[in-house]
C-alpha cells in the first residue's frame, strides 16, 4: 500500500502483509484497486447520503417513506443485490464482467457503504418488525464481512509464521517420525513405560468438531493406571502438552540408576517434549485457518437471510401502503 | 459401572500393539474414535462420538450417538439391550460382551482391525471446518426458510385469509401482519388494535380517505366544497399530511412545504386568488389583515359583519366608542372616586377561562366604577341605566314625578293653592293636576336628558346621533357599540403561551393611541422578534402550523368535497 494514498489512515491498521489474499503492499490488492477506485466512489456515495440527509432532516424527520426514504432505499437494495452477485461472479472464473480483484474490491467497499446508506434509509426508527430484522441481518453481513477482510488481511501471514515456514504436511510428516521414534525407543524399556507412551500416542487429539477447532485447545487426554486400586484399573486424564507422559518420564528419570536406561529417557523426553510443541503448533495452525474460514460459514447464510428479509420487507411496505 | 475391556488386535499376533486390559469406573461407557472416548477405536470409519454403553433399568444397553451405526449380532440396531454373548460390530471392530450381570462388572472383549489401528491422525481428526461436515448451504436454507416462516408466512395469512386473523392477532407471541407495521400507531388509534384491515383494505392499496373519514365525521375542508376550488386537492389524501406508523409518532406533519406547495404560487393555480404569496413565516409571509366587525346598513337593530382589513390601507376600527387609550394610560394616573388612579392593562383586559383571548369589555365591570351616570353628582339615587335610551328616559321621568310629588311647595308654583291645603289630608289630584305634574317632570327630564346626551355623561364615550324631526325624547340615537373581540379568527393564537411578555411588547402603540379607531394590532415584525422561518435556529421555528389550520370552519364537511373532487375528475 502506497503510504501517499489519502485513505492511508484507515487502512493502516490492516497491516496487509506478504500472503494470502492479503498481498505484498506494492501490489495491488483488493483494497488499493485501481487507487481505490471503489473506496472513492464509496466514500463520495455515504458523504452525498450524508449530506442530502442532513438538508432534508431539517425540513422533515427521517424516514424509509419520504422521497429521500425511497431513494436510499432503493440505493440499498440494489447494492444489496449487486453485493450477493459477487458470489455468483466468485463461482464463474471465466466471467466477462471484470476482473475479479475489481469485484471484490467493489464489494468490500461498497458492503461498507451499504452500511451507511440503509441506516440512514431507516431513519434511525427500529422495532420489533421485519423492517428491523433485515436491518439487523444487513449489518450482521457488513459486520461479518468486515471480519473476512481483517481476517484475510492478518491471518495467512500469521499462520505462516507460526508454522515456521514449513506446511502443515510437513508438521503431520513429523509427528508420525516422533511417534515412531517414540515406540521404537520405548520397546527397549519395560512394558508400563511402553504401554504409558502407546498411550498418550494413541489419544494425541488435533481438531475435531468445530467448536474444538476454533477454539485451538490441545484436548489430547491418556489412559493411565489408577494410582489407588491398580492396574488393570485405569482412569482417562486429560495430557494436554504432553504434560502427564513427560512427568512420568522425568519420574522414571530421576530415579534411574543405569546410565543407558536414563540415557533412553533422556531421548524420550526430548520426542515428547518435541511432540508438545508440535502438537500445539498444528492446533494453533487449525484454529487459524478454522477462524480464516469460519466467516464465511456466517456470511453466507446471514446474506441469504437478508435476501429474504430485504424482499419480505419490500413486499410489507408496499402490500400495506 | 465398572467395565472391564480386553483389547487385543485381530489375527491373533500381538505384533508391535500387544493386547491390552484395563478397568474403568464410569456411569457409562462412550465409544469414539475421537481421545476423549472411554473405548477408543482408532478406526476413521467411526464417528469421533459413535455409541455409549450404559446400564438401563437392571440390563445394559447400547445406544448409538449421532450419525453412529451399530450392528448388534449382525443386525443394524440404533438401541438394543446386551446379553452375554452378543457381538458388536462398530467400524471394523468387533466386541464381545462377556459379561453383563447384574452386580458384577461388565466384562467386553474388543477385538481392533490390525489395518484400522494404523490409521494416521489426519485420518482420525477433521482437521479444517469443511471435514466437520459444516455446511454453509445448510445454515442458509435454515435461515431463508426461518425469516420465511417467522415474518411472511403469518403475516400473508393474516393479511389475505381473514378466517386466520383471531388466531394470529390475538397474541402477541405469535407472528402475524403485526410484524409488518414500521412504527407503532399513534396513541390516538392504538383502539384499532392489530387490526390491519380496518385501514388497509386491499392489498397494494393506499390507505383511502373513506377509512378516515369513516370516524372523522365532522372534519371540514380547506376550500369551500361547492366551489371548483375543490379540484386542486384531487391528488391529495388525509395520509399525505396525516402519516401514521411514525417513530417518533407525530400525526400531524409539521412540514411547511405541504402549504407551501401551493400558497407558494396560488396565482398559477388560482388566478384570481386574494391570498398573497407565502413561502416561509421568517421571510415571505405578508403582514397580518385584521378581521374587524362592520357594522352593515343602518337598520334598526344593528347588524355587524367580520370585514377583512384591506391590504396596504391603515386599517380603522369603527366600534362607534369613542375612547382614548392614552387618555387612560397617563402617567399621572386617571380620576377615580379614590383620587388619581394610574391605570394598568391588566385593570380592564383580563384573559378568559382559557387563557387564549381577553374578556368582553362590559361598562358595568370595567368603566362605571370612574364613569358615573349620575344626573345629580350630589344624590347617588339618580343614576341612570346603561344601554337602554328608553329606560334612561324612564328613569328620569320616574324621579322627577317623585320629586313633584314629595315637595312640600311644588316646584311648579302656578298650581300650589290647589294642590295642597296645610295641615290637610292628602288629596285626590284632579286631572289637570296631574297633567300639569307630568309636563313638569317632562321638562324637567328633557333638560336633563339634553345635558346627558349632548353634553356631558353619554357623550364622553358614545356617538349620539338627531334624529331628523323627532321631537322630544325621540330626537337622540345612541349609536351601537360593537368591540371586535377577535381579530383573527383563524389564527392559533394564544395570550396564555405569550403571558411571560408584558402586553406592550407586542401591543406598543396602546400608550399613544387617542382614538378608537385605532387597530392595536401588532404587526408581523412584532412576531419576527422571536418567531423565525421554519428552518431558522436563532429564533423559535415556526411551521405553518403554528398559527394556522388545515381544515377551516364553515368550508364544508370533507366527504363532500371528496364527492366533488371525484366529480371534477
Amino acid at each position: 500500500m502506497r503510504r501517499t494514498s489519502w485513505l492511508w489512515p484507515v487502512l493502516a491498521p490492516l497491516r496487509f502483509d506478504e500472503s494470502g489474499i492479503g498481498p505484498k503492499l506494492m501490489h495491488e490488492s483488493f483494497i488499493n484497486y485501481r487507487n481505490h477506485r471503489y473506496g472513492v466512489f464509496a466514500v463520495a456515495l455515504c458523504l452525498g447520503a450524508v449530506v442530502t440527509s442532513l438538508i432534508d432532516s431539517r425540513r422533515e424527520p427521517q424516514n424509509g417513506g419520504t422521497w429521500l426514504g425511497y431513494t436510499l432505499g432503493s440505493i440499498a437494495a440494489l447494492l444489496i443485490c449487486y453485493l450477493a452477485l459477487y458470489g455468483v461472479r466468485r463461482r464463474s472464473f471465466k466471467s466477462p464482467a471484470g476482473s475479479a480483484a475489481g469485484w471484490l474490491s467493489a464489494h468490500v467497499y461498497l458492503g461498507v457503504a451499504v452500511l451507511c446508506i440503509a441506516t440512514l434509509h431507516c431513519g434511525f426508527q427500529f422495532g420489533w418488525n421485519v423492517h428491523t430484522s433485515a436491518f439487523v441481518l444487513m449489518l450482521l453481513v457488513s459486520i461479518s464481512g468486515c471480519w473476512g477482510v481483517y481476517v484475510y488481511a492478518r491471518y495467512p501471514g500469521l499462520m505462516i509464521r507460526q508454522r515456521g515456514n514449513s506446511s502443515r504436511e510437513t508438521l503431520l510428516e513429523q509427528l508420525s517420525t516422533l511417534d515412531r521414534r517414540a515406540r521404537l525407543l520405548v520397546s527397549a524399556l519395560d512394558e508400563r513405560l511402553q504401554s504409558y507412551v502407546e498411550e498418550a500416542i494413541r489419544r494425541t487429539h488435533l481438531g475435531g468438531g468445530v467448536w474444538a477447532q476454533l477454539r485451538g485447545r490441545d484436548r489430547s487426554t491418556i489412559l493411565i493406571p489408577d494410582a489407588l486400586r491398580g492396574p488393570p484399573f485405569a482412569r482417562i486424564v486429560s495430557n494436554e502438552g504432553q504434560h502427564v507422559l513427560i512427568q512420568r518420564l522425568a519420574q522414571e528419570h530421576a530415579g534411574a540408576h543405569e546410565a543407558s536406561f536414563a540415557a533412553k529417557l533422556q531421548d524420550l523426553l526430548e520426542v515428547a517434549s518435541e511432540k508438545a510443541v508440535l502438537v500445539g503448533k498444528l492446533q494453533k495452525d487449525i484454529q487459524l485457518q478454522g477462524l480464516l474460514q469460519f466467516w464465511l460459514y456466517c456470511h453466507l447464510p446471514l446474506c441469504f437471510g437478508l435476501l429474504a428479509a430485504l424482499v419480505i420487507h419490500v413486499l410489507a411496505v408496499f402490500l400495506y401502503r | 459401572m465398572q467395565v472391564h475391556l480386553l483389547i487385543s488386535r485381530a489375527g491373533g499376533q500381538a505384533g508391535n500393539s500387544p493386547a491390552r486390559e484395563y478397568v474403568l469406573e464410569t456411569r457409562q461407557l462412550t465409544i469414539g474414535r475421537d481421545s476423549l472416548q472411554d473405548l477408543q477405536l482408532s478406526d476413521p470409519q467411526v464417528k469421533p462420538q459413535h455409541a455409549v454403553i450404559r446400564p438401563h433399568a437392571g440390563r445394559l444397553r447400547i445406544e448409538r450417538c449421532t450419525h453412529g451405526r451399530v450392528r448388534v449380532n449382525g443386525v443394524w440396531r440404533s438401541v438394543a439391550i446386551l446379553v452375554e454373548g452378543d457381538t458388536i460390530q462398530i467400524g471394523a471392530t468387533t466386541i464381545v460382551v462377556r459379561r453383563a450381570r447384574r452386580g458384577a462388572s461388565v466384562q467386553l472383549e474388543v477385538i481392533e482391525s490390525p489395518a484400522a489401528s494404523e490409521a494416521e491422525l489426519p485420518a482420525l481428526y477433521a482437521l479444517s471446518l469443511r471435514e466437520t461436515g459444516i455446511s454453509a448451504r445448510f445454515w442458509s436454507w435454515l435461515l431463508v426458510l426461518g425469516v420465511i416462516a417467522v415474518f411472511l408466512i403469518p403475516a400473508l395469512a393474516a393479511s389475505m385469509y381473514p378466517p386466520a386473523r383471531p388466531v394470529l392477532r390475538s397474541n402477541a407471541l405469535v407472528p402475524s401482519d403485526r410484524l409488518w407495521q414500521s412504527g407503532p400507531l399513534h396513541p390516538s388509534h392504538q383502539f384499532i388494535g392489530g387490526n390491519c384491515n380496518a385501514c388497509h383494505l386491499a392489498p397494494f392499496q393506499r390507505v383511502g380517505d373513506a377509512q378516515c373519514t369513516a370516524c372523522h365525521k365532522n372534519v371540514q375542508h380547506h376550500v369551500d366544497v361547492h366551489t371548483a376550488d375543490v379540484a386542486l386537492f384531487k391528488q391529495n389524501r388525509c395520509g399525505d399530511c396525516h402519516v401514521e406508523h411514525e417513530r417518533p409518532s407525530v400525526l400531524i406533519q409539521r412540514d411547511s412545504r405541504l402549504c407551501t406547495d401551493c400558497h407558494g404560487h396560488l396565482k398559477e393555480l388560482k388566478p384570481n386568488t386574494e391570498l398573497a404569496r407565502v413561502t416561509d413565516f421568517g421571510s415571505d409571509h405578508p403582514d397580518f389583515r385584521p378581521t374587524m366587525l362592520e357594522r352593515a346598513g343602518s337598520s334598526a337593530p344593528a347588524q355587524w359583519q367580520a370585514v377583512r382589513a384591506p391590504r396596504g390601507v391603515r386599517a380603522e376600527e369603527h366600534s362607534n366608542l369613542i375612547f382614548s387609550h392614552a387618555e387612560h394610560l397617563k402617567p399621572k394616573g386617571v380620576k377615580s372616586p379614590n383620587g388619581y388612579e394610574v391605570l394598568k392593562c391588566q385593570d380592564c383586559h383580563q384573559p378568559n377561562a382559557g387563557g387564549r383571548q381577553m374578556q368582553p369589555l362590559r361598562m358595568e365591570a370595567h368603566c362605571a366604577r370612574c364613569h358615573s351616570l349620575l344626573f345629580d353628582e350630589h344624590d347617588p339615587s339618580t343614576a341612570v341605566p346603561h344601554g337602554d335610551l328608553k329606560r334612561v328616559f324612564d328613569t328620569l321621568q320616574g324621579h322627577f314625578i317623585r320629586t313633584y310629588l314629595d315637595s312640600p311647595s311644588p316646584p311648579d308654583q302656578r298650581a300650589a293653592s290647589a294642590a295642597r291645603r296645610p295641615g290637610g289630608e292628602a288629596e285626590v289630584m284632579t286631572r289637570d293636576q296631574q297633567r300639569r305634574a307630568r309636563d313638569w317632570a317632562d321638562r324637567q327630564s328633557l333638560l336633563i336628558a339634553r345635558e346627558l346626551l349632548e353634553k356631558r355623561v353619554c357623550v364622553e364615550c358614545h356617538r349620539v346621533t338627531s334624529v331628523p324631526a323627532a321631537t322630544g325624547f325621540e330626537q337622540w340615537r345612541v349609536e351601537p357599540v360593537r368591540i371586535t373581540q377577535d381579530w383573527m379568527p383563524l389564527a392559533n393564537f394564544s395570550h396564555a403561551s405569550h403571558a411571560t411578555s408584558a402586553c406592550t411588547t407586542c401591543h406598543a402603540k396602546a400608550a399613544a393611541s387617542k382614538t378608537s379607531a385605532d387597530v392595536l394590532m401588532p404587526s408581523i415584525r412584532d412576531c419576527r422578534e422571536c418567531h423565525g422561518g421554519s428552518t431558522d435556529t436563532g429564533k423559535l421555528a415556526s411551521d405553518c402550523g403554528m398559527c394556522h389550520t388545515f381544515h377551516l370552519p364553515g368550508r364544508g364537511l370533507f366527504e363532500t368535497g371528496l364527492q366533488h373532487t371525484k366529480q371534477h375528475r
